[in-house]
């Protein structure tokens, strides 16, 4: 039985800890399918975190954090969006001012809050669903958790649906392969791209939130520890895919959660914590094959800023 | 206006500020007690000298410098260092303090030499990668004082310093082993260096005095910061049926946690790290330590400004600072060493042994409260209800023998105590630790 | 009426050191907002962030300082990048040289400096330019992004090193009669593996020398031989290379083998002039601020060195600002981001021309 509870609190634990991984990748793919390469999650998703934590201190109500996250997530991706769609500019470097900016800026507003925690009714709590929270190892896993945790779900079923189902998910791919084709099409691609681009601004600002508002409910600098930069692996590990990244989520937080039981048993922690990356690289170049390549998704347009033929 | 315009304005503007300091600086007598701890092979002895200075009033101004190695916003260990310069800063009129944060170790000597440039002239690198560069760059400017917190490498112009928290580990361990139901204790650990080594085995000594059978599991999560994976740790620890908590790691992530346990009706304790952190866990932070850096700080530079410590007598100064000179404090939160909750539990507990307080008092088995605090007055702090009285005089210290490694050799002689330069360098469990494998 | 760009077809250099220099006073003012917020008259902070970067010996040694690394690793990546392959992982190139160069370090005896030197660099080329090379064949052969596959390399490799100087690298160390064991820190390479030094300075001046000269052949490599034409066509144009019959893999493993190979000489200069052993903190950034340099400062070398050496510069003014001004690290963070996205903003006036139509 201690077996079973300790498998069952892994995968409770390291599904927790993914889910901010989670939503900003997911937003990433978005920009990345429709052809902007942004690197500045992590400055989006440290002031999606201060932005949730204030509103959700100042309002007591954690949706309006929420809602806070977003919008300053969305906001930052936007300086990314003019610079890379209207001004052409250089995608890679642009992500990394905007990280440098993101970070920077929530350090500073951040200041004032140093060391302040959110009341409960504040924050997001995990909340079990009685009586499937008691079902053995999957109970508690998909049963006790709070509402950004089936959010991230919801987002991953939703997004996958939208992007290979829908004619705006066809106009958001295309754009990311061939806009050419789909200016001619009449579709105008810089509106296409800014809108994929303010979403993974604002879902990067949603990790963020879940960071502050649910995850670790308090006001600490440098929250994010580097996990935009993982969660722009995950974008790649998942081949550009909702439903691969919820998964490959999910890996990335169990395999992290289970290093602590084994390094009970003498794995080194830190070749554990380089295992992900391994594996992206493992899955890039094992899911590259020519057959595989159609099914990668890997936009054809990443980081290529468009410009109409002149006639 | 040119450059030389500028400069020429600032030499003024400076002139002027010297000669209004010059008529109006407060004439001060500091009475200034010196204490050397002189590293000696196996034993740490401590001489103190006593030095009566009168201080002139043309008295000179020290600008000090500090170099942070994470944000002040940290929380924890940066946080604790700059609340220390600041406190000190406002108390003396003839200091004058500025600090750089998130300084990287490669970038360290560039920093001290800039700082040197700007006129700094007593310089603390407070992160122990700053060691050598600190080292170097005191080699470099004789005529400037250095000191270094939490390394071991000194030189005539550069001191150590270090406010050392396993007493209160200790003294924790005491209360975790009457706590615990599971008789399974946790520990997160940010890094398994010496430091955090012995803080754990002071802690599982403590838990051992109490709770014979009672094991310290420990987790490292390889970071000083990550709240992130210090609240996985704790999770998976507490997935393994540990209920008390004890940590190294700069955020209340783990206090967070057990409360949150808590408030689902699970019973886990903790015990808080470095900074106040009761309001993160009300019904569950028990005690913990608290830092004084500014004591440290406070001695150094009084001693810097009556000129007994200068450029060339730094060579054996190492502050290794614990409870008797209240730069460490129990309790979750200051002026409270254990949260009244947990009081009566304690007290519930008795321990069977015999305790010998300095006046001579002897405790026949000593419910666990009476132990700690008799194990306080023991280590030179006075709880008297309301406030810390401090004695300079240690008669009790936990890493007393016999001890035993967690392999079952016997490490300390019975009667023997663990030298400082021993505790420095310790890199093995002690019996009931539950933990990764240590390399040399 | 309305405005429409209209790409140049050619960039006047007049045009471009103008734009540069109005996008920089721009994003200046912006910032100023910031400083104003703090109370601080923006023009006096910016007069002394330039005086002390520039114009003190201190300032001005320490700025050279942070250039080496920084002049190294993106005179490769201006290379690279023009053959259209975005190499993002130098940091982990530079580790790659500065581990190869340590284990070096620590085995060999004491020799010539002459021999020592040129072998410590020469290690540190081959596992910088061995690094490098896996994401370009990856791409070459398979298509993989290189964005990802080089920053993911960087990863493993910093996990591999962490595990390494926790484990089995740490080493102990001897003070005076005592040993110190159990840090997370490796042994400090011996004395006469350690860079010679400019006097007074923390110049590692051959580190230095081998910068400037590799900026020179970089350009060389790319303008003069049929190698650099051959990458110059890829990145311009692949599908004029392929019709031209010009390997791709061949083209862009040689550009990153380069690359590579000149982010483990400034790893080799990092270690062996700086930094003397490995702490967990050893790498601070210049891989990735590479980036940024390569990409403002192109494949000139003049240029690249001055961009460095501002960018040096930059580093050290804003280290500055936190001394004299007590401002917030993230201050010194925004100033650097508002400064890019305004050059980056800069660049379309400089590609592109603004035309009224009627």
């Amino acid at each position: 039985m201690m077996e079973l509870k300790l498998i069952e609190n892994i995968l409770w634990i390291g599904m927790r800890s993914a889910t901010p991984l989670l939503l900003a990748s997911l937003g990433e793919i978005y920009a990345e399918r429709s052809g902007i390469l942004n690197l500045g999650v992590e400055g989006m998703m440290a002031m999606g975190a201060l932005s949730s934590f204030v509103a959700s201190l100042l309002t007591g109500n954690p949706w309006i954090g929420v809602l806070a996250g977003l919008l300053v997530g969305a906001a930052l991706s936007l300086i990314h969006g003019i610079i890379s769609i209207h001004l052409k500019g250089n995608q890679v470097v642009s992500g990394l001012a905007l990280t440098m900016f993101g970070l920077g800026l929530s350090s500073v507003i951040g200041r004032i809050y140093i060391g302040n925690q959110l009341p409960v009714d504040a924050r997001f709590l995990p909340v079990p669903f009685k009586p499937l929270s008691s079902i053995p190892l999957i109970g508690k896993v998909f049963f006790e958790q709070d509402p950004l945790f089936y959010m991230g779900i919801v987002l991953a079923v939703v997004l996958w649906f939208i992007l290979n189902r829908t004619k705006i998910g066809i106009v958001i791919r295309s754009t990311g392969e061939n806009p050419a084709a789909v200016d001619a099409m009449g579709i105008s691609v810089p509106k296409v791209r800014y809108g994929a681009t303010l979403l993974g601004g604002a879902l990067a600002g949603l990790g963020g939130a879940y960071l502050s508002v649910s995850y670790n409910p308090a006001w600490i600098e440098n929250i994010t520890a580097g996990r935009g930069w993982i969660a722009l692996a995950l974008v790649i590990f998942a081949l550009w895919d909702p439903i691969r990244a919820l998964l490959g989520a999910y890996l990335f937080g169990i395999v992290e959660a289970s290093g602590y039981t084994l390094q009970a048993i003498g794995y080194s922690q830190w070749l554990l914590n380089g295992l992900p990356y391994l594996l992206t690289i493992v899955i890039l170049t094992v899911g590259a094959t020519e057959s595989m390549r159609r099914r990668m998704g890997a936009p054809a347009a990443l980081g290529i800023p468009y410009e109409r033929e002149e006639r | 206006m040119t450059s030389t315009q500028w400069a020429a304005l600032s030499i003024i503007l400076l002139l002027v500020g010297v000669a209004l300091g010059y008529l109006f600086a407060p004439t001060t007598t500091v009475t200034v007690t010196q204490t050397k701890t002189v590293g000696q092979a196996g034993q740490a002895g401590t001489t103190t000298v006593t030095v009566t200075k009168t201080i002139s009033p043309e008295g000179k101004k020290i600008k000090a410098a500090f170099i942070y190695v994470g944000p002040i916003g940290d929380i924890g260990w940066t946080y604790a260092h700059h609340q220390a310069k600041e406190m000190v800063d406002k108390k003396y009129d003839w200091l004058e303090t500025t600090h750089v944060e998130s300084v990287a170790p490669a970038d360290a000597a560039g920093v001290i030499e800039q700082l040197i440039s700007q006129g700094y002239d007593v310089i603390f690198t407070t992160s122990f990668d700053f060691m050598d560069p600190t080292l170097e760059e005191a080699k470099k400017h004789p005529d400037k004082i250095f000191w270094h917190c939490a390394g071991y490498k000194r030189a005539p112009n550069m001191g150590t310093y270090f406010a050392d928290f396993y007493q209160i580990y200790y003294l924790n361990g005491l209360m975790a082993g009457a706590l615990s139901k599971t008789k399974k204790i946790g520990y997160v650990a940010a890094h398994l260096i010496p430091e955090v080594v012995r803080h754990i085995n002071a802690f599982a000594l403590g838990v051992k005095e109490v709770c014979a059978d009672c094991k310290v599991y420990v987790r490292e999560i390889g970071a000083w910061y990550d709240p992130t994976k210090a609240r996985q740790a704790a999770e998976s620890l507490i997935s393994e049926g540990v209920d008390v908590l004890a940590f190294t790691e700069d955020s209340p992530a783990v206090v967070q946690v057990a409360q949150e346990h808590y408030q689902k009706g699970e019973r886990v304790l903790a015990f808080g790290h470095y900074s106040p952190m009761e309001k993160f866990g009300k019904d569950v932070c028990v005690s913990g330590q608290l830092v004084h850096w500014e004591k440290i700080y406070d001695d150094i530079l009084s001693k810097i400004y009556a000129g007994s410590y200068s450029t060339d007598n730094l060579e054996d100064v190492d502050y290794w600072w614990k409870l008797k000179e209240g730069s460490v404090e129990l309790g979750c939160t200051f002026n409270q060493p254990i949260n009244p909750k947990f009081v009566n539990e304690l007290k519930s507990v008795k321990v069977q042994e015999t305790v010998q307080l300095p006046n001579g008092t002897i405790l026949e088995n000593p419910d666990v409260y009476t132990l700690v605090m008799a194990r306080l007055i023991q280590m030179g702090a006075i709880w008297t209800g309301s406030k810390w009285i401090y004695a300079n005089d240690e008669t009790f210290d936990p890493f007393t023998g016999p001890i035993y490694d967690n392999n079952g050799n016997l490490k300390v002689l019975p009667g023997q105590r663990i030298g400082h330069d021993e505790l420095w360098s310790m890199q093995w469990w002690v019996e009931n630790v539950v933990g990764p494998p240590l390399g040399g | 009426m309305r405005i429409r760009a209209v790409r140049r077809l050619e960039v006047s250099k007049r045009n471009l050191v103008t734009v540069r220099i109005l996008s920089v006073i721009v994003a200046l003012l912006t910032a100023s907002l910031v400083f104003l917020a703090y109370g601080l008259n923006p023009l006096e902070v910016y007069r002394s962030i330039f005086l002390n970067a520039f114009a003190t010996e201190i300032g001005l040694t320490e700025s050279v300082v942070r250039m080496i690394p920084l002049l190294l690793v993106s005179s490769g990546l201006a290379l690279v990048f023009r053959t259209g392959f975005w190499n993002i992982g130098a940091e982990g190139q530079l580790l790659a040289g500065a581990m190869a160069s340590y284990l070096l370090a620590v085995e060999l005896p004491e020799l010539s400096p002459l021999i020592l030197l040129p072998a410590l660099f020469a290690v540190g080329f081959v596992a910088g330019a061995i690094w490098g090379i896996p994401p370009a064949v990856l791409k070459a052969k398979l298509n993989v992004n290189e964005v990802i596959s080089t920053l993911m390399l960087y990863y493993v490799l910093y996990w591999v090193f962490q595990h390494l100087i926790h484990g089995p690298w740490k080493a102990r160390e001897k003070v005076g009669k005592l040993t110190y064991g159990g840090f997370a820190h490796t042994e400090v390479i011996p004395e006469h593996s350690q860079l010679p030094l400019l006097p007074g300075t923390r110049i590692h001046w051959p580190t230095l020398i081998i910068a400037v000269v590799a900026s020179v052949l970089v350009y060389f490599l790319l303008t003069r031989t049929p190698w650099g034409y051959e990458m110059r066509v890829v990145g311009s144009n692949p599908d004029a290379a392929k019709a031209a019959g010009i390997s791709y893999l061949k083209a862009v493993t040689l550009a990153m083998m380069v690359s590579g190979g000149l982010a483990g000489l400034a790893g080799v200069g990092e270690l062996c002039g700086i930094q003397k052993r490995f702490t967990p903190e050893f790498l601070s950034g210049y891989g990735f601020s590479g980036i940024i340099t390569a990409w403002l400062g192109g494949t000139n070398p003049i240029s690249l060195i001055i961009t460095n050496f501002l960018y040096g510069g930059l580093l050290v003014g804003g280290e500055y600002i936190m001394i004299t001004y007590r401002l917030p690290i993230g201050v010194v963070d925004m100033f650097n981001g508002i400064i890019l996205f305004f050059v980056l903003a800069g660049e379309f006036f400089i590609k592109y021309e603004l035309r009224r139509e009627k």
